[in-house]
């Protein structure tokens, strides 16, 4: 059994993930997608984990794995998922239908995969609450409006009947939301929950997040590309690259002692907050990044990186702990 | 010709909602977007921000023709679009491009990659297979997509990846105006920062114009030469966008900016927290949209519609915190 290199909590964690693997069959089985290559950290209850990365690095395959809502084609090949200390791989689709909603919840990063179009949003907030508390009626009907009107949608009442193509992106958003906490979940993974949302509105839904936290004891894991939303919201931060997390730390860890060199990468490609026009050139991460279906051998960052040398080229490093919570898939992390 | 390339005259959309009384909804007129004005000169960039639901992208399918105005006017070269017809439509239809919120729902899940980017070449010009094949491999690397991927279907991408598609496929025809409707908050920083280098370039090579639609105000103030800050369907601040990142003066835009998150866990938070009732675009407040959350509200601000002031930089806002001022000072 393979243990994650550092322990990030203390107590009973909510969920541990340990070594996940998975792949996709992409064309007819010719190509072999590997989109997550040994993910391994735990959540403590009431924590919140970011997973911060590339795009195309795995952050919506590893979470969608965590609550088995793969895609065609896609398994999971090797590792373990622990929720309360139960392997969820190891659960029937049955079992797994009960947890998802009542003990789990997942925001995913397209509102429009978990709506649909024919039916009215009110109705599918509504869903969870009535296969899951067993509500009804005009109850039922005052819950929902209660929890869009939490989310921050106007008038909630004169909604909840609309269908979904009359509602703005960030409406659609924030809907999809409602119905996530809808059941009280003890743990939540929100792919992308702000990107529609304008900085007031986002304000207003971060802090209804916290809050609940606080109310319910909520474990947290945001996926999310905006790093101002992991710096307000998240305890703990993985980076993501190529399927594994190339570094794992505090959130002060990553933002003030980045120790991979993607992650350094990442946040000096960050704007400065200059004034408007000055048209300089944002800076970018050189380099393309890897093909998932033919990864090379050794570090997946060390073709685009400055510091690489031939080990890194031929040997894959291993996670490499700077202090108990801190950790970096560098041979290199420790001379930082 | 105009200076301008685009603008656009007291642009409305109002949604009619029926009664019903099997869903207890009652009747009304959605207002999404109520009396806009605003210019986009050649080869600059528009930003257009606001509350989620302000009515920004009903804005932009108004522009691109899917949705038809409940009143006003859209000027392009100087020519009203909802005249066009014909193949001056066809024109207006290669000349303005989109790229939308949603990249997961704009791309047809049972084409190829390739399809999807040259289909627009393929529907408006006449060009030879290889040429198609060509602009199709030369767009998809310049929005950072690997052109081995160009026979894979959409759903083997990620969700930034699938905002790329969506972007190449809007470049592929070489518009002139592009609407852009949230184009980069899928993207990770590196790629964004890519794609908006692209979208810089572009317009120095080409002339291109954007009307830009973010919520991400450091893009916003990276790209735009102005700034139209909306809120409830109505324009309450308009200018260069210098001046309104620098000295916003509408306190919803105050409130707007204030509320930016830092990159960073120690970011100083001089948030202005907005409370009262969030309105409706169903039932909006009488006299000035914001006076329900207004932390500056005056007994005035629910009887009468604050006017547009203007200030010497060219910065418009309407409120009457300005209105009382330039009355004071002149
Ligand atoms: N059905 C599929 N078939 C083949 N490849 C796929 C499929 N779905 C995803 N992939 C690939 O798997 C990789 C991981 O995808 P995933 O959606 O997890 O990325 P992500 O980190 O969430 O990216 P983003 O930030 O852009 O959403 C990507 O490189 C993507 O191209
Ligand atoms: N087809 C429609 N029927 C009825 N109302 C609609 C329709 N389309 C949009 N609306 C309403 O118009 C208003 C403006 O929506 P719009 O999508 O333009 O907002 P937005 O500014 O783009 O918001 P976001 O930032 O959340 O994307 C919203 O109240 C929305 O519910
Ligand atoms: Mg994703
Ligand atoms: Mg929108």
């Amino acid at each position: 059994m393979v243990e994650p290199a550092v322990n990030v909590v203390v107590e009973t964690p909510v969920l541990e993930v340990r070594d996940l693997r998975m792949f996709i069959h992409a064309d007819r089985g010719t190509r072999i997608v590997r989109a997550v290559n040994g993910l391994s950290f735990s959540l403590g209850a009431g924590r919140t984990m970011g997973i911060i990365g590339e795009s195309g690095s795995g952050k919506s395959m590893a979470s969608l794995s965590i609550l088995r809502l793969l895609p065609r084609g896609a398994r999971v090949e090797a590792g373990e998922v622990l929720f309360g200390g139960e392997n969820l791989l190891k659960k029937s689709d049955s079992e797994m239908r009960r947890i998802r909603g009542r003990h789990i919840a997942m925001i995913l990063q397209d509102p429009m995969v978990s709506l649909d179009p024919l039916f009215r949003v009110g109705e599918q907030v509504a869903e969870p609450l009535r296969t899951h508390q067993g509500l009804s009626g005009e109850t039922l009907r005052r819950r929902v409006i209660e929890l869009l009107g939490a989310v921050g949608i106007p008038a909630p009442e004169s909604r909840f009947d609309q269908y979904p193509h009359q509602m703005s992106g960030g409406m659609l958003q924030r809907i999809v939301g409602a119905a996530a906490i809808s059941c009280g979940p003890e743990l939540l993974i929100a792919d992308e929950p702000t990107t529609a949302l304008d900085p007031t509105v986002q304000a207003q839904y971060l802090d209804l997040l916290e809050e609940l936290q606080d109310r319910t004891g909520l474990s947290l894991i945001v996926i999310t590309h905006d790093l101002g939303v992991a710096a307000r919201l998240c305890d703990d931060v993985i980076v993501m690259y190529a399927g594994r997390a190339a570094e794992r730390g505090s959130v002060r860890d990553i933002f003030e002692r980045p120790a991979h060199p993607y992650t350094q990468a990442l946040l000096s490609t960050l704007p400065g907050r200059r004034a408007p026009g000055e048209h300089k050139r944002l800076k970018t991460i050189d380099g393309q990044p890897p093909d998932l279906a033919a990864l090379p051998p050794g570090c997946p960052f060390a073709p685009r990186c400055p510091r690489a040398d031939d080990r890194c080229r031929t040997e894959t490093p291993p996670e490499i702990a700077l202090d108990p919570t801190h950790m970096a898939a560098c041979w290199y992390a420790s001379d930082a | 010709m105009s200076q301008h390339i685009l603008s656009v005259e007291n642009l409305t959309k109002h949604y009619v909602q029926k009664r019903s009384f099997v869903l207890r909804t009652q009747p009304g007129v959605v207002k999404a977007v109520d009396g806009i004005d605003f210019a986009l000169p050649v080869g600059a960039t528009l930003g257009l921000v606001g509350e989620s639901g302000c009515g920004k992208s009903t804005t932009a399918k108004m522009l691109l023709r899917l949705e038809d105005p409940s009143a006003g006017k859209i000027l392009f070269d100087g020519r009203e679009v909802q005249a066009a017809t014909g193949s001056d439509l066809r024109d207006y239809r290669t000349n303005v491009q989109a790229v939308f919120q949603d990249p997961y729902s704009s791309l047809n899940p049972r084409m190829r990659v390739d399809s999807i980017i040259a289909e627009p070449l393929i529907a408006n010009r006449q060009v030879a297979a290889v040429e198609v094949r060509d602009a199709v491999a030369q767009v998809m690397g310049v929005v950072g997509l690997n052109p081995d991927w160009a026979r894979r279907f959409p759903h083997e991408f990620s969700g930034g990846q699938r905002q790329r598609i969506a972007i190449a496929r809007a470049l592929v025809l070489r518009p002139r105006l592009m609407v852009l409707d949230e184009p980069v908050s899928a993207l990770d920083v590196s790629i964004r920062a890519q794609i908006l280098n692209l979208l810089m370039d572009l317009q120095d090579q080409f002339g291109l114009s954007y009307l830009l639609i973010s919520h991400d105000l450091d893009v916003i103030a990276e790209m735009c030469a102005e700034i139209a800050v909306m809120y409830l369907g109505q324009i309450v601040e308009i200018g260069p966008a210098r001046d309104i990142v620098a000295n916003p003066r509408h306190p919803y835009t105050q409130a707007l900016f204030s509320a930016r998150l830092p990159a960073h866990p120690d970011g100083a938070a001089n948030r202005i927290r907005l409370s009262g009732e969030i309105p409706s675009p169903l039932d909006p407040p009488s006299g000035c949209r914001f006076r329900t959350r207004c932390p500056h509200v005056m007994p005035i601000c629910a009887e009468v519609l604050p006017p547009e002031s203007e200030l010497p930089n060219g910065q418009r806002a309407s409120c009457h915190l300005l209105s009382e001022q330039s009355a004071l000072s002149s």
